[in-house]
């Protein structure tokens, strides 16, 4: 049974020229504001960015190398990429970028290709091995995924879920709900709005830098990892950290290194004491796990 | 469906086998269904799923879920029913059974988190609970639905389950103190929710 | 009343109803704490609302049809030589309930001997995960391969840890925890890179 999505791109993609085989890409066609869009390009680069009208617009270049675009759809539905790719062949890969309604939900498939995507507010979805990822602006959902290419998240995402294997993690400006997972690579946070946060790796480094609403909450939980989380004071915060051989050293209030138990719970401000404020729960097999005030204007000195 | 001829009135009950014909004690029926008897366990199965299914859509927020966490329960209660001695009401040890394996469910989330459907070549985005619109009062249960994950646990396992902290703390791997904060949490925002 | 009495107090309010004198103590309190009126107010019109929620839900469509199969492919699952994702999940849950089962107050000896099988089980079900997975990877570039079996290394060097660590202390539940743990992020992984050939 074919699918409304099928008819509407052999529609739209009646009448494509034998220029779209390879070369320049120049294609656009009319879609719905909240159109879901399928782009797939596995080597080289994909930059998709939000626009206000109701249309889709693909600009970009194939080598010669190989690949041939294809791209279609119509109302809510459209799809297209680059199809025919040799992933062994080395080469810089296709160019490809791509205007959608910022409404739009969005989903990419890559191989190494490296994607940016800005300007949109809708929901996006990546999906990549070992290409970077770079997200701007304001989504409201997003979820990015690769196993060896570098995650970078700028903005204010509501909800972001962002997943690597050894490629590095660096979120700034984190609000709302994040999820971060990583087999070894390096996870940076900077936030002052975190809602819900959970952030969780083997032997990724885990560097948390900002406050914790009072209302927000924080986990953490790494095998090897060294967890670093750097709070401005004063908070209001209740602790819950714990680790099988590792070491926990916290650095709150007056500025001396306090070694703690291998399990520590501790609140600090006046909310806290009454069971208010903010949960920060740091979970480690041997990683070491620090916590260190800073105290509000800037960085801690010596660091 | 086939309707059978009652040889006395009942109220129509859409899973008639819910209600134990008289006669057939409980004790028989969780023996029967521990020696491996499939009838039987279908009729523990009939007799508990609504209260599973209510805690297992509380718990993770989503109708699609919840369908599979509950049969995972009931296959989870089929393996391990020879361990229930009868310390406590079938129905209490369950519920609990219920309670750990959607929870130990929740930390696998990831691959739910996702929720891409590929049906050929068609690909929607599918992800649970949008920001509601300014406006619209939402119910208890969406309003429940939109909690951060260890807040909602709580208050469902709180307020609507009725366990003890001492017990949450237990079950869900945190300590009691963090249970009574997020149970105040939860209040805080469902209010907020439900007032907006 | 101090805050600290009245949240006592709160936590089981409304399910448990206030005295008259309790009543009294928590309005003069709030009348002076904004704090604790927030959470006596949220108590109040959240509780309302929950006393009228349904317990026992029935589920829109008939799951038994999706739990019968599992019960017999439970009891013959020693034989079952093909391996299957819903397997492998059923015994991840299947570690990790009764990993949270085991914090409760079960007898420690049984306990381990539970564990232990269940060890033994995941054993069996990993291995038919990785024959899956050592089938795909040859349809995987080099380059990918290379990738995927940098990262599995370093899962599988913290599962061992882990493991060697609840070897020495079988009956530490924390433990127990980080090694279901430990399982989970491997089971994840692999079902990722056994899909990844898929989503091209």
């Amino acid at each position: 049974m074919r699918s409304a999505w099928s008819w509407a791109l052999m529609a739209s993609l009646a009448g494509a020229s034998a220029a779209d085989a390879q070369g320049k890409i120049n294609r656009g066609f009319r879609v719905d504001p909240t159109v879901a869009i399928r782009i797939h390009n596995l080597v080289g680069s994909t930059t998709v960015t939000g626009w206000d009208h109701d249309s889709v617009h693909a600009a970009g270049t194939i080598p010669p190398t190989g690949g041939s675009f294809y791209g279609g759809g119509a109302g809510r539905l459209a799809k297209l990429g680059i199809e025919g790719q040799d992933l062994g062949a080395g080469g810089p890969g296709a160019t490809l970028n791509v205007r959608v309604p910022r409404g739009a939900r969005v989903w990419i498939k890559s191989a190494a290709a490296s994607v940016i995507l800005g300007d949109l507010s809708g929901e996006v979805e990546v999906a990549s091995v070992t290409g970077s990822i770079t997200l701007q602006g304001a989504p409201r959902v997003a979820t990015l995924e690769t196993i060896d290419g570098e995650v970078t998240i700028a903005g204010s995402a509501t909800m972001v879920r962002a997943r690597t294997g050894s490629g590095a993690v660096r979120v700034e400006g984190a609000r709302g709900n994040l999820t971060v997972a990583t087999i070894q690579g390096p996870v940076t946070v900077v936030t002052n709005e975190l809602l819900a946060g959970r952030i969780e790796t083997v032997s990724g480094t885990v560097e948390v830098r900002g406050g914790i609403p009072p209302n927000g909450q924080l986990e953490v939980e790494t095998h090897d990892g060294a967890v670093n989380l750097f709070i401005p004071t004063p908070i209001d915060a209740r602790f819950d950290l714990s680790t099988v051989k590792g070491s926990i050293v916290t650095r709150m209030g007056d500025g001396t290194d306090q070694p703690r138990d291998r399990t520590a719970r501790f609140s600090i401000g006046k909310k806290a004491g009454v069971g208010r404020g903010a949960l920060i729960n740091v979970r480690t097999f041997s990683g070491t796990i620090r916590i260190d005030g800073m105290p509000a204007g800037g960085r801690r000195s010596g660091t | 469906m086939t309707t059978w001829a009652l040889p006395f009135p009942m109220t129509l009950d859409p899973n008639p086998e819910r209600a134990l014909p008289a006669g057939v004690g409980a004790e028989t029926i969780i023996s029967d269904a521990r020696n491996g008897d499939d009838l039987a366990f279908e009729r523990l199965y009939r007799q508990h799923v609504g209260r599973v299914y209510a805690l297992a859509l509380r718990l993770s927020g989503d109708p699609a879920d919840a369908d599979s966490l509950t049969q995972d329960v009931f296959v989870r209660v089929w393996e391990r029913l020879t361990s229930f001695r009868g310390e406590s009401a079938f129905g209490t040890w369950l519920h609990r059974l219920a309670v750990n394996v959607i929870l130990s469910d929740r930390r696998s989330a990831w691959r739910r988190a996702r929720r891409i459907t590929p049906t050929g070549d068609l690909v929607e985005l599918d992800v649970a609970a949008p920001a509601p619109q300014p406006g619209t009062r939402l119910d208890l249960d969406a309003a429940i639905a939109a909690l951060p994950p260890g807040a909602r646990t709580v208050f469902v396992l709180h307020d609507v389950e009725g366990y003890q902290h001492a017990e949450i703390a237990e079950l869900s791997g945190i300590a009691a103190g963090t249970s009574k904060a997020q149970l105040f949490r939860a209040r805080r925002l469902l209010r907020k929710a439900l007032e907006r | 009343m101090t805050c600290d009495q009245v949240r006592e107090r709160l936590v089981s309010y409304p399910m448990s109803p206030l005295s008259a004198e309790e009543r009294r103590s928590i309005d003069e309190h709030t009348s002076r704490c904004a704090d604790c009126r927030a959470d006596y107010q949220a108590a109040s019109i959240v509780g309302a609302r929950v006393a009228g929620l349904d317990r026992d839900i029935q589920p829109p469509s008939d799951l038994w049809t999706g739990i019968a199969p599992r019960l017999r492919a439970y009891r013959g699952r020693i034989e079952q030589p093909l391996w299957r994702m819903a397997a492998a999940a059923v015994l991840l849950i299947a570690v990790s309930s009764t990993v949270t089962w085991m914090l409760m107050k079960a007898p420690a000896r049984e306990a381990r001997a539970t564990f232990q099988s269940l060890e033994a089980d995941y054993a069996r079900s990993t291995l038919e995960l990785t024959t899956l997975y050592a089938a795909t990877r040859s349809t995987m570039t080099p380059a990918t391969r290379a990738v995927v079996e940098r990262n599995l290394a370093v899962i599988e060097r913290a599962l061992g840890e882990a493991r060697e660590a609840l070897r020495g202390d079988p009956l530490n539940s924390a433990l127990e925890a980080i090694v279901a743990t430990a399982y989970r992020r491997k089971i994840e992984f692999l079902e990722r890179a056994t899909t990844l050939d898929r989503e091209s």
